[in-house]
């Protein structure tokens, strides 16, 4: 019961990427371990994404700052940006793993800076098309995409999704976690939704383009977990 | 001051050497003055399209290395006084060349040609980055099939990325039967995902394959519909407003005309 109320490990958004916050009391096993469990979750949903790894008061042996590095980066492609550490030898241990290291103190002061400015919910506005190939992604709120999603394009969000245009690629919205997201879209003919870990595919057998055309007059719709799958259905407001 | 025009494509075989040329010939007929680039090093074409192969001293391996002044290195078209060709060389590769040294040849150009248009090869690795470093503009060139919309799609993305924002969309090989018949996306479709100006449509036609085999680009037989895509393309580059034709079936009344002007 202890568990489920303070978790080993949390993991979080915040503006460059991730934030993983690592309970200092139990043995750093079993923290690995949960971790792990963690992030298997997400699969590789996070590759190529920063890290600020929040140790607090826990000290980490060199080895076992090593050890969570190579975890990270060979599992899941992630990379230590910064550590935060009070522990003085953890924060020698990974200058010399050349990772930037701060006391908690110091980080936290900033973070209240911050919070005080933005009071109010964090949405990325990307003002183009997202074109083939292009990943956006946002771990602290929302995306607004002005202008399509096109195939082979994808959107990753912590919060909702909302393309004033055409989604035809990949959204993964609420990517935290957060199976409440939404996304929506003026003309949803998505290859790929994602909602929390949940998952949408457009149907595979393959439609005529005269079916397609037909796609073209839909009206704004809302794709969102409703008993543990993706529903898509015609927008008429929250 | 001359402009320079990347003709690119992502994906391969949909005729990305064969725009360029008979674009070339197209914009040169209409008076102006044209340089086509061979970008694709190791794997030249456009010589062949164009007929020139055997023409072809110096590439533009040989001016950058200093074997020769970019003059000497240009290749007169063989019907068209104010058509030149820079071969690429086809000993070297994609790496051989700097983005840099191809900024300088199109700068030198542009001094002295209306136009400079860059064969770029497919891909979007160095030989594509190349092509477009020296370019002030951007021809996209796709079929009207899913995967090369695509690729044109991403290579988009990659010129919008290099602040290369002044794109025109070439669709190539439209059949109207098959469009007709629902079995192949129609312009709309295309610019629809695209959303770049489409500056021409070209229709399916053997003739072009015929011109390009016999080396004598399309663009100078009056009579072939392809050709009069390709003038109508190059007089749209010109800044004339000529509405994008729909094309369609030939009535009785076309269609004799049409047989009459092919006999």
């Amino acid at each position: 019961m202890k568990n489920q109320q303070q978790p080993l490990v949390e993991v979080k958004g915040y503006r460059e990427g991730l934030r993983i916050i690592l309970r200092p009391e139990p043995p750093f096993e079993d923290v690995q371990d949960a971790l792990v469990h963690q992030l298997d979750r997400f699969g590789d949903a996070f590759a190529g994404t920063g890290i600020l790894l929040d140790v607090g008061e826990r000290s980490l042996s060199d080895d076992e700052l090593r050890r969570l590095q190579k975890l990270l980066y060979r599992r899941y492609g992630l990379e230590i940006r910064r550590v935060i550490s009070d522990s003085d030898r953890t924060r020698q241990f990974a200058e010399i793993l050349k990772l930037a290291a701060v006391p908690t103190l110091h980080h936290r002061e900033t973070a209240i800076e911050a919070s005080q400015v933005v009071q109010t919910e964090i949405a990325r506005v990307i003002r183009q098309t997202v074109r083939a190939g292009q990943v956006e992604r946002f771990y602290e709120g929302s995306i607004m995409v002005l202008g399509d999603v096109n195939p082979g394009g994808e959107i990753v969000a912590s919060g909702d999704i909302i393309v004033l245009g055409t989604l035809r690629g990949i959204a993964r919205a609420g990517c935290l976690g957060d199976t409440s997201a939404i996304i929506v879209a003026l003309q949803l003919v998505p290859t790929q939704l994602r909602i929390g870990s949940i998952l949408g595919r457009s149907p595979s057998t393959s439609k005529s383009l005269r079916d397609r055309n037909a796609e073209r007059e839909k009206n704004t719709e809302i794709a969102h977990v409703v008993d543990d799958q993706i529903i898509i259905e015609e927008y008429r407001g929250i | 001051m001359g402009k320079a025009f990347v003709v690119t494509s992502g994906k391969g075989g949909v005729g990305k050497t064969t725009v360029t040329a008979n674009l070339g010939t197209a914009l040169s007929v209409l008076g102006k003055t044209v340089v086509v680039i061979d970008a694709d090093i190791g794997l030249r074409n456009l010589d062949i399209v164009m007929g020139l192969e055997s023409r072809v001293v110096y590439t533009s391996m040989d001016v950058i290395q200093g074997n020769c002044d970019l003059k000497k290195a240009l290749v007169k078209d063989r019907r068209s006084e104010n058509l030149h060709l820079l071969a690429a060389s086809q000993k070297d590769d994609k790496t051989s060349i700097q983005p840099e040294q191809m900024r300088k040849i199109c700068m030198e150009l542009k001094e002295e040609y209306d136009f400079v248009l860059i064969d770029s090869p497919a891909g979007i690795e160095q030989g594509f980055q190349n092509a477009a470093a020296g370019a002030d503009a951007a021809v996209v060139v796709t079929t009207p099939d899913v995967a090369a919309v695509r690729d044109a799609d991403r290579i988009i993305g990659l010129l919008q990325q290099r602040d290369l924002n002044d794109i025109s969309l070439i669709i190539n090989r439209l059949d109207q039967a098959m469009v007709k018949r629902g079995d192949m996306m129609d312009q709309e479709d295309v610019v629809d995902i695209l959303s770049v100006r489409l500056i021409g449509v070209i229709p399916e036609d053997d003739a072009v394959v015929v011109s390009s085999n016999r080396g004598l680009p399309l663009a100078l037989e009056p009579n072939a519909m392809a050709a009069r895509a390709f003038k109508r393309v190059a007089q749209r580059l010109l800044g004339e407003e000529i509405p994008i034709p729909e094309f369609r079936e030939p009535n009785w009344f076309t269609g004799l005309i049409q047989r009459l002007l092919n006999s």
